[in-house]
Order: structure tokens, then C-alpha cells, then sequence
């Protein structure tokens, strides 16, 4: 098999000397696992992917100690997950490819959240949740099982994804919410190969749920007089509204996308760049007069839309000595709630996100590789709520590099090491906040504080070194471990308090591939 | 303000913009047709957000109308009210006013407002300023543990003229209601029953407009002059009449200890109690075990319990420290023709269907309404506006908190 990889950043000039290399062992590096997420966001785009047949089994734990993070996001994380995934060649046309995950996850001091969304995945949380002030910890276990295949017909190629999720959620102090949600999508491919030129097109349809069952509730302790145990419900960004179905109800999300794709591949160069247009619908159903609760027009009480346009691509090179993978994209999101009741909306979000990456990876003569990985991300975000009544803007600017090589390499045995560093710059941070309402705890504990960290510089720093062993012809196992570091800048505009103390996180398993 | 619709052309939430915006709301009111409908000016009006409430309040003008400008749109408990004294009381209608003031109230419960309901037409009608009040409702009980539990639970009525009153065979009724807003089918706009739809009902929309249902009701015994209650003073109905605060032994002789007897009350000088275990032998069951009889305080007649053979549940006069209960207190000489009726869920009667009192609005000297203490768990209410127009409730359950009556006045002529 020829290699058809090739770089984002580097010139087609200098990709038109390259040389071709052989097929690629997702184990030999790091680097390599990049190529195999390409899989997954187009895979007829990546029909003549060059990776060989593996299969891995990885064991690992990682733990998060987080002092500079969001209100709505864990102190201490700990996880503990088992995963096996592999690449297979089925015959010449057909390939297939997995993933099995399974996660248990443990959350210590997570407050103003009584959901299975966390803030540490975006600016501000769905606009629809019920939470109280007092932190409690979480124990969450997932499972999530995703497959993948492709089939070439002459020129042209088909493709399905699918991709299930379960998971359990439940907070260990009173009230004590179980979340069961149960998450699947598909998504169907077809491309038409025309010389060097590719087109496809793809559809997906994804339904998520959400069962939220609150187990205990301490009813002597849920009321106004005892604010740190009273079951909000937050509507918006700031509005903070009764919520009678508190104890049970249920989100369903349904995910529709459409897009389509181009792909050029020649011996030396492969590029793609994709369009999507995705939407989400999510449902809050409530209790019914008889106190079941089931998806019915009827029990429909709010509701959020996303509409993201989305643009990706990925430039790949591979020769003998030097590898260059990039990717590259940009996602426009809006989002909108809806309030039956009140026949109207009082939140949006916009979110427009812009990303680059950027890896080369280069073989010396000695067979060592030496890498170098460039991120860049930027993030311009605005949450209101008109009955809230908030105004959040935030612009940001990422920005990593990380350096790694290969400190000791033979035929069966290799040490590799990286070391990065990755800078985050709060280009615009505003927030325009109006109290209506007699609490001030959301704003104060809350919006105030997130403001704070978007507002701030932070400064992170990673290490990572891994060995891997083949003991057998096909069969190698790897340890690795990962440390980070995220330091806060001091700032006049937040309290000292804040951010004493770095977050740090670590990282350790093990992998055997065969 | 409005949001910039960019990028989105998606229309899943109707038609045109559908940024919440305020809108404007208008409550026309006038009093009911024993003052000739006429429009009730000056008047206050407040809207109360069932959501997040939030509040609004205006004075109705000469037309009786309330003109709210900026009002976000949802569902409102409306309330108005209106005290007149005489001058204000003849000039408005005259002719002169029966007593030194008159209240007026009219509600509403669960009215929409949107940009497509707009206005409301709220009835007053005159409160009965009753010579016996409830003052006080002591429902939420104390410290399970700390405390007595619930069963420190009492009610105290109050002499609210300068006359002497007996309390000889006076009625108190524990009323039965829906416990959540849901509607359907079987219920009204606000959530509450809709008891026209009983079992056997034949009077149409006065099932819910001009009665209450109680699932039980005592009864005051007496010859009719032996039990007086003085101008200004109260007579206390406990649910065990002893005293809380030191320890006690239950019907099967098992110590009641109270680790905090400041939590609780000495209810051994109670004027009733209110003794189920006579009844409940009479009907074959055994007495409830923290049904402490007190020899030297008068027990409460049993009046209703449910319907003869469908007894409803409650073991001892046990209020709900949840704040689910409302309360009346009438006095009736035709007590035994009231129907009964089952709530208009059920369909078919059965051997666990039980039955409510049907108790005439007209009848009832005072009632209180409560409320559930978490916003969370709002019901709709029992009691029609001119009864008790709003509501109370505790802070929690069993926190030693009651719920008392600030008595303005103590009319002269009872």
C-alpha cells in the first residue's frame, strides 16, 4: 500500500519531493493515533487510509485536581477506564473499525448542578437544569461502544458509522439525582472517486435521553429557608425558575446532519475538506397528571435548539523520514431555548470556534522520531438571557506546542518523551449582569466566578513519556503516563482568593496492542 | 435587546419572533352581583409569576381596571383585594356597610398571560368577617427525633367580638384537594378537582364554586351554652392533649421520650382533643398507638370520617406537615344531608374508594388555606377567594413553626 498522507502547513512544493512510505502501526507512535481519528469524521474520505490491522487494549487512570476551573466542574476527578479498539482489513474492500469504552468516573465537590453536564465543557452549561448550591460528589460510569465500516464498489465507496453510549450518573448526597442516559447515532456515507477527486455526502440521525430520577430527596431541607438544599431550576443564564417535576423528568435530544465532503489524494498528498449542518432538538418532558413521566406532546415543558455549521478538513503527508499530519476547522453554533409556557424564548448562545492543528513528525538516522505539534483554537462566545438578565462575551485565543522524540529506540523496545506548553489569552471577557430576583446566589457563585476564569490568563505545561516492549512478533505493550500543570495569572480584576493554587492533572495506564 | 436571528432559519418554535418579551395585561374587576357588578375602583391587583415569583401590583382606576405595562408572559395567581370602611362602603354602593369594614377579594389561579391572552375579568366578592377565626394552625409539628413529631399538632380558634361565643356544636373540617397544578381532565384551569365530574354529581360548575370537600370533620359537642369562649380569647383543639415536653408512655407502653422539649409544647391544658380511639374501635380497629387519651380534656365528635364503610385513612386528626391541608370552621344543623362524594378520578367505586364532605360555602364562618413551604410542589387551592383569598405556610416541616392570624380587629358586634 502506498502512502497518500500529507501536511497542512508544509507547502505542496516541498510535499511534491516526498517519498512514499509503507503503511503505518497505530502503535509505533503517538503521532499515529491522530490519523486514526480521521476515521471517524469521514471514513470514505479515508478509504486508502494506510493503517495497518491492530487491535489494543488499554487500562488506564486520571486523575484532575482543579483550583482554576468553572463553578459547575469537579475539584478532584478521578477515572479509572478500560478500552479495546482496533482496524480491520475484512477483505480488500471491506474495512472495519471500534472502539469499546468503558469509564467509571469519580467527582469530589461539584456544587450548582444536579445534571450530567458539566461547565468544564463549555462556556455556560444547557440553559435548562435543575441544581442546588450544596457540592456533593458524583460517581458516573459509562460504557460506549462505536463501530465503523467501508465498502468500495469499483469508484464508489459507502461507509456507516454508529455509535452507542450509556451512562450512569448519580450524586452521592442528598438529593441524590440518577441520570441515565442512553445516547446512539448512525450516520451513512457515500463518495464517488473521479481520478484524484473524491465527493461524498453524508446523514446522521442521533437520539439521546436523559432519565432524570431523583432517588432521596430530603423534603424537610428543600425550601427557601434552607438555600444551599433548595431544588432550583435554572432557565437561561441567570433566570431561576420553579421546576414542580423536579424529581422526575426527562430530556430527549434528537440529532439530524447533512453534509458532504471533497477529497484530493494523489501517491504524496491527501486533503479533505468537509461541510455539516447539524441540528439538535432537546425536549424536557415532565411528570403527567397520573406522575409517569414518557415523551408526549403533551408533558413537553421546555426546550433548546443547536444549529451548527461546521467546516473540517485535514491535510496528511507521509514519507519515510518525515510525517506531517493537520487538521483544521471551524464550527457556527447558535442556540436557542424555547419555554412552552411562556410561549417564547429568553436565552441564545453564539458560539463560533475555530481550530488549527498541526504535527510533523520527522525520523532521523538513527530511526528516532522527533516530533513537533503546533494547537491553536479560538473562541468567540455569547450567552444572554433576556429575563436573566445576563450578557456574557468571551473571546479566547489557544495557543500550544509540544516537542517530543524518541530517547531510546531498538528493534523491540522504545522510550518516547514529550514536553509542551499551551497559553490561553482572554482576548475580551464582559459580562453585563441586572439583578431581578431576591437571590443573588446564581450570580454571585456561579456567573460572577466563570466570569472570573474566563477573564483569566492561565499558562498550562504537560509532560509525557511512554515505553513500549514488542515481546512477541505481533503483540507489544506500552505504559505511559502524562503530567500537566494550568497556572492562573494573577489579574486586577479578580479577587485574590481565586486561583491560589495550581490545577494538576496525571495520567497513567497501559496498553497492549497485538 | 432582541436577539439578532442570524444563520437560523429553522422555525420549530412557531412563527414569527418569539423573543420573551414583556407584554401588557389587563385586569378588569368588579363586584359580584350582590352590588350589581358594579366596577371595583381602587382596588388592588397583584399578579404573582407561578414560576418564579415574581410580582406585580397596580390600583385599579375608575373603570375597575388594573393596566399592567410590562408583564412577562406565564402563568399568574391573580389576587384582589379590597378593605372599605363605612364612608368609603356607602359612597360606593349606598347604602350602609354591615359592619365597620368589609373585605373584598376575588383570585384567579394559573392565568396565562401571553402575547395572545392580553386581559381578565376578576369577581369580588365580600369576605365574611366571622366572630370565630382560625388564629392559629400548628400543622408542621417538631423535630421527629428532637421534638414530638407531629403529634404536637393543634388548632386554635379565636373570639373575634366583644360578645361571649359558644363553641357548642361548631364544626372543623379538614379539606381534601389535588396536590399538584397538573391539569386534566379531570380537573379545573387551576389544577384543583373538578368536582363536577364525581361519582353521582348533578350540580354542574357549583360543585367547585360554591362548596368545599373535607375527608374529615369533628364536631364540638355541648348542650349549646357549655363551652364559652371569651371576647378575645381562643380555644385550643390539640391533636393529643398532654404535654409534649416530658416523657411519655404510648397506648402500648413504650416510653415517648423528647430529647428537646424546647421543640414542643404543652398541650395538657388544651380545650379538646381530638380522640379517635373510641371511633376507631367502634368500627373495629385498634387505637393508633400515640393516641394519648387525656381524661380531663373534652374529646371531639367524630362528625366524618369517609363514608360508612369507605373510612378514610388518618389514624388520629393528623394534619399534613406538608402544608397540603386547607381548614374551615362552620356550624351546620343539617350536617347529616350533606352529600359525599368520591374525587373525580375515580370512575368506578370500589372497596378502597374513599369519600369527601361536601360542605356548603355558605355555611363556613372561616377558613385557612395553606400552602406547601417548597414553591417546587405549589397546589391549587380548596378555598373559594371570599373565604380566604390567599395562602400561608410554614418555612419547613417539623420545625416547630405554626401558622397564626394577626387579628386586626375585634368587632363590636360580633
Amino acid at each position: 500500500m502506498k502512502n497518500i498522507f500529507c501536511g497542512l502547513f508544509a507547502t505542496l512544493s516541498i510535499l511534491s519531493y516526498s517519498q512514499v512510505s509503507d503503511s503505518v502501526f497505530v502503535p509505533e507512535h503517538p503521532y499515529f493515533e491522530g490519523l486514526e481519528a480521521q476515521l471517524w469524521k469521514n471514513p470514505v474520505q479515508q478509504n486508502k487510509t494506510l493503517l495497518k490491522d491492530y487491535t489494543a487494549v488499554t487500562l488506564d487512570f486520571s486523575s484532575h485536581n482543579l483550583q482554576v476551573k468553572r463553578t459547575q466542574t469537579a475539584e478532584n476527578t478521578n477515572d479509572i477506564g478500560f478500552q479495546t479498539k482496533g482496524y480491520y482489513h475484512f477483505s480488500k474492500n471491506l474495512k472495519l473499525f471500534g472502539s469499546f469504552d468503558y469509564d467509571f468516573i469519580q467527582e469530589k465537590n461539584l456544587g450548582f448542578t444536579l445534571y450530567s453536564g458539566r461547565s468544564d465543557e463549555d462556556f455556560v452549561m444547557n440553559p435548562n437544569y435543575l441544581f442546588v448550591p450544596k457540592a456533593s460528589n458524583w460517581e458516573i460510569q459509562k460504557y460506549r461502544i462505536k463501530g465503523g465500516a467501508t465498502y468500495d464498489f469499483s469508484n464508489f465507496t459507502v461507509g456507516a458509522l454508529v455509535d452507542y453510549l450509556n451512562q450512569s450518573s448519580f450524586r452521592k448526597t442528598d438529593p441524590r439525582p440518577e441520570i441515565k442516559t442512553a445516547d446512539y447515532t448512525g450516520k451513512l456515507f457515500a463518495g464517488f472517486t473521479f481520478g484524484k477527486h473524491q465527493l461524498s455526502a453524508f446523514a446522521g440521525y442521533g437520539r439521546k435521553t436523559d432519565n432524570n430520577d431523583v432517588m432521596a430527596v430530603n423534603e424537610l431541607v428543600n425550601t427557601p429557608s434552607n438555600p444551599e438544599n433548595f431544588i432550583r431550576f435554572s432557565n437561561g443564564y441567570g433566570r431561576i425558575v420553579n421546576f414542580p417535576s423536579y424529581f422526575e423528568f426527562l430530556y430527549s435530544t434528537v440529532l439530524r446532519n447533512i453534509g458532504g465532503g471533497y477529497r484530493f489524494q494523489n501517491d504524496k498528498l491527501h486533503f479533505n475538506l468537509n461541510y455539516a449542518y447539524s441540528k439538535t432538538m432537546e425536549n424536557i418532558y415532565t411528570r403527567s397528571a397520573y406522575n409517569q413521566v414518557y415523551i408526549d406532546q403533551d408533558l413537553e415543558y421546555m426546550k433548546y435548539r443547536e444549529i451548527f455549521h461546521e467546516v473540517f478538513g485535514s491535510l496528511i503527508y507521509h514519507s519515510e523520514n518525515a510525517k506531517i499530519l493537520s487538521d483544521f476547522g471551524a464550527k457556527i453554533l447558535t442556540g436557542d431555548n424555547y419555554n412552552i409556557v411562556e410561549q417564547g424564548q429568553n436565552f441564545r448562545k453564539t458560539w463560533d470556534y475555530y481550530f488549527a492543528n498541526f504535527t510533523y513528525l520527522k525520523q532521523g538516522i538513527s530511526g528516532k522520531y522527533y516530533g513537533l505539534k503546533l494547537k491553536s483554537e479560538v473562541n468567540d462566545f455569547r450567552a444572554q438571557d433576556l429575563l436573566g438578565v445576563s450578557d456574557k462575551k468571551v473571546q479566547t485565543l489557544d495557543l500550544g506546542l509540544q516537542f517530543q522524540s524518541e530517547l531510546y529506540k531498538n528493534n523491540n523496545q522504545n522510550l518516547n518523551a514529550a514536553i509542551g506548553v499551551n497559553h490561553y489569552f482572554p482576548l475580551q471577557a464582559d459580562l453585563a449582569f441586572t439583578h431581578v430576583s431576591s437571590s443573588s446566589t446564581f450570580y454571585d457563585r456561579v456567573i460572577l466566578p466563570d466570569h472570573y476564569y474566563d477573564s483569566t490568563s492561565k499558562t498550562g505545561v504537560s509532560a509525557e513519556i511512554s515505553f513500549s516492549d514488542r515481546f512477541m512478533k505481533n503483540t507489544s505493550w506500552k505504559i505511559f503516563s502524562k503530567f500537566g500543570a494550568v497556572f492562573a495569572h494573577q489579574s486586577d480584576e479578580v479577587p485574590n482568593q481565586y486561583y491560589r493554587n495550581p490545577n494538576v492533572y496525571f495520567q497513567t495506564g497501559i496498553t497492549f496492542f497485538y | 435587546m432582541l436577539f439578532v436571528i442570524i444563520g437560523c432559519r429553522d422555525d420549530d418554535f412557531g412563527n414569527g419572533n418569539n423573543t420573551l418579551q414583556p407584554v401588557s395585561f389587563k385586569v378588569q374587576t368588579k363586584y359580584d352581583e350582590s352590588f350589581e357588578n358594579k366596577p371595583s375602583s381602587g382596588v388592588s391587583v397583584t399578579l404573582t409569576n407561578t414560576s418564579t415569583g415574581d410580582v406585580y401590583t397596580q390600583t385599579t382606576d375608575a373603570n375597575g381596571d388594573a393596566n399592567f405595562a410590562n408583564v412577562i408572559p406565564g402563568n399568574y395567581n391573580i389576587l384582589v383585594s379590597r378593605t372599605m370602611n363605612q364612608a368609603d362602603f356607602l359612597s360606593t354602593f349606598g347604602f350602609p356597610s354591615p359592619s365597620q369594614e368589609v373585605a373584598f377579594n376575588g383570585t384567579q389561579e394559573n392565568a396565562t398571560i401571553n402575547a395572545n391572552v392580553n386581559s381578565t375579568v376578576v369577581v369580588l366578592k365580600s369576605s365574611r368577617v366571622g366572630d370565630l377565626v382560625i388564629k392559629q394552625i400548628y400543622y408542621a409539628g417538631s423535630h421527629a427525633t428532637q421534638g414530638a413529631n407531629l403529634r404536637d399538632q393543634f388548632i386554635e380558634i379565636f373570639n373575634n367580638s366583644n360578645e361571649v361565643i359558644y363553641a357548642d356544636g361548631l364544626y372543623i373540617a379538614q379539606l381534601y384537594g389535588k396536590t399538584n397544578t397538573t391539569v386534566n381532565a379531570t380537573s379545573q384551569a387551576n389544577g384543583q378537582f373538578d368536582w363536577s365530574k364525581s361519582l353521582g354529581m348533578t350540580m354542574g360548575s357549583a360543585a367547585n364554586t360554591d362548596y368545599v370537600y373535607a375527608d374529615y370533620v369533628f364536631r364540638i359537642s355541648g348542650t349549646g351554652t357549655q363551652y364559652p369562649i371569651q371576647p378575645g380569647a381562643s380555644i385550643v383543639i390539640a391533636q393529643s392533649a398532654v404535654n409534649h415536653t416530658a416523657p411519655l408512655l404510648d397506648n402500648s407502653g413504650n416510653p415517648i421520650n423528647v430529647q428537646n422539649p424546647a421543640l414542643t409544647i404543652d398541650l395538657s391544658n388544651a380545650n379538646f382533643e381530638a380522640f379517635l380511639g373510641d371511633f376507631r374501635q367502634s368500627i373495629g380497629l385498634t387505637t393508633f398507638n400515640t393516641d394519648i387519651q387525656n381524661p380531663a380534656v373534652q374529646d371531639l365528635q367524630i362528625a366524618f370520617w369517609g363514608r360508612v364503610g369507605y373510612y378514610n385513612g388518618n389514624k388520629d386528626m393528623i394534619l399534613d406537615t406538608l402544608g397540603r391541608d386547607s381548614f374551615v370552621i362552620f356550624r351546620a344543623d343539617n350536617f347529616d344531608t350533606f352529600g359525599d362524594y368520591s374525587d373525580p378520578t375515580v370512575s368506578v367505586i370500589g372497596t378502597n374508594t374513599s369519600f369527601y364532605k361536601q360542605i356548603p360555602n355558605s355555611v363556613i364562618i372561616d377558613g385557612v388555606e395553606l400552602q406547601h413551604y417548597n414553591p417546587n410542589s405549589q397546589r391549587p387551592k380548596m378555598l373559594q377567594g371570599q373565604i380566604d383569598a390567599s395562602s400561608i405556610n410554614t418555612d419547613a416541616a417539623f420545625n416547630s413553626q405554626s401558622v397564626i392570624r394577626k387579628v386586626k380587629t375585634t368587632l363590636s358586634n360580633g
